[in-house]
């Protein structure tokens, strides 16, 4: 097998394995979109219970926005510790 | 498709009594006249408010609980999605206000202002979506997700 990929591959793999971690996430978010969009795009009625859930989940954000609270991965935080840079041996 | 974009043309309804539907109440004549009225606009607002928030939330959350993995590819990243997360923190802040005034007080103005700051946190998720989408696909190109 080549060096190169040999490099590189476990950095794939490490992708790889965040993209399945990053899946529930991704899915929960295109569940809850397709709920609010579809009766949009289906030119059908939004129920009552899409609306009071639409508006119950930005009253939320919004009452979060208004208290000052930012959740932990919203805030910028230092940077990760940069491994010191060892001088190459003098020849 | 033809089809689709008549379906997707039509406009949908929001059943009454809901969270986005109200009555205004009028004197005609010597009658008290109840009529129904919906507020389609900011419903369409919210949705696209929430889904962008949600994606930049889903952005955050990948590159804080990766965060030496997206280090080691380039640390451009983070740097790049804190300036956006900065940006977003005044966004949602800006929305929250122009929202709260456009329900006090409903008017073609008040809703101009909702659609503007939305236009504004709809860029940052586009950003946020280029660099983490860049970067997996750039590094992993069997990842599909």
């Amino acid at each position: 097998m080549p060096t190169a990929l040999l490099t590189i591959l476990p950095q794939i793999l490490q992708g790889i394995q965040i993209a399945i971690n990053a899946a529930p996430t991704v899915a929960s978010l295109v569940n809850t979109a397709k709920a609010w969009f579809d009766a949009l795009f289906e030119g059908g009625l939004v129920t009552v219970e899409q609306q009071a859930a639409l508006h119950q989940y930005v009253d939320g954000v919004v009452a979060l926005a208004k208290s000052g609270v930012i959740p932990p991965h919203w805030q910028v935080e230092s940077d990760p510790a940069t491994p010191a840079v060892t001088p190459a041996p003098s020849k | 498709m033809v089809a689709l974009l008549i379906t997707a043309c039509k406009t949908p309804k929001l059943a009454p009594g809901g969270a986005y539907t109200g009555s205004v109440t009028n004197m005609v004549g010597t009658n008290l006249v109840i009529t129904a009225t919906s507020d389609l606009a900011l419903y369409s607002a919210d949705s696209s408010f929430a889904l962008a928030y949600k994606t930049l939330d889903a952005i955050f959350l990948t590159e804080r609980n990766n965060r030496d993995y997206f280090w080691k590819v380039s640390p451009q990243i983070k740097h790049t999605l804190d300036k956006v997360r900065a940006q977003a923190q005044k966004v949602v802040s800006d929305y929250a206000a122009a929202r709260t005034a456009y329900i006090a007080n409903p008017t073609p103005a008040g809703l101009t202002g909702v659609q503007s700051v939305l236009a504004q946190i709809q860029q940052l998720v586009f950003v946020g979506n280029a660099v983490l989408g860049q970067i997996i696909s750039t590094n992993a190109p069997s990842i599909t997700n």
